[in-house]
């Protein structure tokens, strides 16, 4: 069979998983970024506007929901928020052009937990700069990340 | 102080594992009025995830006042993968979200189909993930 070079990077990605694994545990928090990066970078999806949704949708969501199934969950959020202001390219576009890979690490980011913040009157606020569109300055990346420390720091943060 | 029931109307209630189930009794009555076997006609609901409770917010969140569930997964599958797919999943969270409307003490009720505060329309970012309800 004929293999493209995203599958051979995907495959090997999950070799470099596979191995980090001792005694059916997840590796370590220092292990994880290398691997999670790597394959994340692999993946091809596609960011396209849904006028239903009225926002952008990644295609490679189910992919995304293999990997993370894989790993320890605090681990894989702490990987998460560091690589959120990376702007290396990924395989993943957006209108034909690459994305930066900290957007496919906020897309997994996002399938993983969310964050509520919260108004001075206690209701849900209107918004928040942990949040990112597909195609964001480095400066909102820097932010989002920032939020996202504090969101890790004070464990307020659920999964879905 | 209540405690959301493992079964609401016959509908299996599933707890993420840091989920603190301290809730006013409004609350419990809420999911009461929306979480129901048949909520979506020819779309059965049979369990829903709660993701959140009295816990993993700050205050002064609803969250920490005891008024407000989160809701991620609808019969097994996070509302952020299976809401985009349309289907039974979509047709569930909007059924809820609409029948949340008409609970005497909502104030809340935000999601993928609604963002909704009060009944009025209230633009508010995220909640493509899960449905945030609220009382007063």
């Amino acid at each position: 069979m004929r293999r493209t070079p995203c599958a051979l990077i995907v495959i090997a990605a999950a070799a470099v998983l596979a191995l980090g694994c001792r005694n059916g545990q997840p590796a370590p928090a220092e292990s994880e970024a290398p691997s999670l990066t790597a394959a994340l970078s692999a993946l091809t999806g596609t960011y396209s506007w849904r006028d239903d949704l009225k926002r952008y949708h990644y295609s490679a969501k189910p992919e995304l929901e293999a990997l993370l199934a894989a790993r320890n969950r605090e681990d894989t959020v702490a990987a998460l928020v560091e690589c959120l202001d990376n702007t290396t390219q990924s395989g993943s576009t957006l209108d034909g052009t690459p994305v930066a890979l900290g957007i496919v690490c906020y897309e997994a980011l996002t399938q993983l937990v969310y964050h509520e913040p919260t108004g001075r009157d206690g209701d849900v606020a209107s918004d928040w700069p942990g949040r990112l569109s597909p195609r964001p300055s480095p400066a909102e990346m820097r932010a989002a990340k920032e939020a996202w420390k504090k969101v890790v720091a004070t464990k307020s943060y659920s999964f879905l | 102080m209540a405690h959301i029931p493992s079964v609401i109307n016959g509908v299996t209630v599933e707890f993420g594992a840091g989920v603190v189930n301290d809730v006013v009794q409004s609350v419990v009555d809420g999911l009461a009025h929306c979480i129901k076997p048949s909520i979506a006609p020819g779309h059965p609901l049979v369990k829903i995830f709660v993701s959140s409770a009295f816990d993993s917010h700050t205050m002064p969140s609803r969250h920490m006042q005891h008024k407000a569930v989160d809701v991620s997964r609808i019969n097994g599958t996070k509302i952020v993968i299976g809401y985009p797919n349309g289907g039974s999943l979509k047709a569930i969270v909007d059924a809820i979200q609409a029948a949340f409307e008409s609970f005497g003490n909502k104030r809340e009720n935000f999601g993928p189909h609604l963002k909704k505060k009060l009944g009025q329309e209230h633009p508010v970012d995220g909640h493509d993930d899960h449905i945030h309800l609220s009382v007063n």
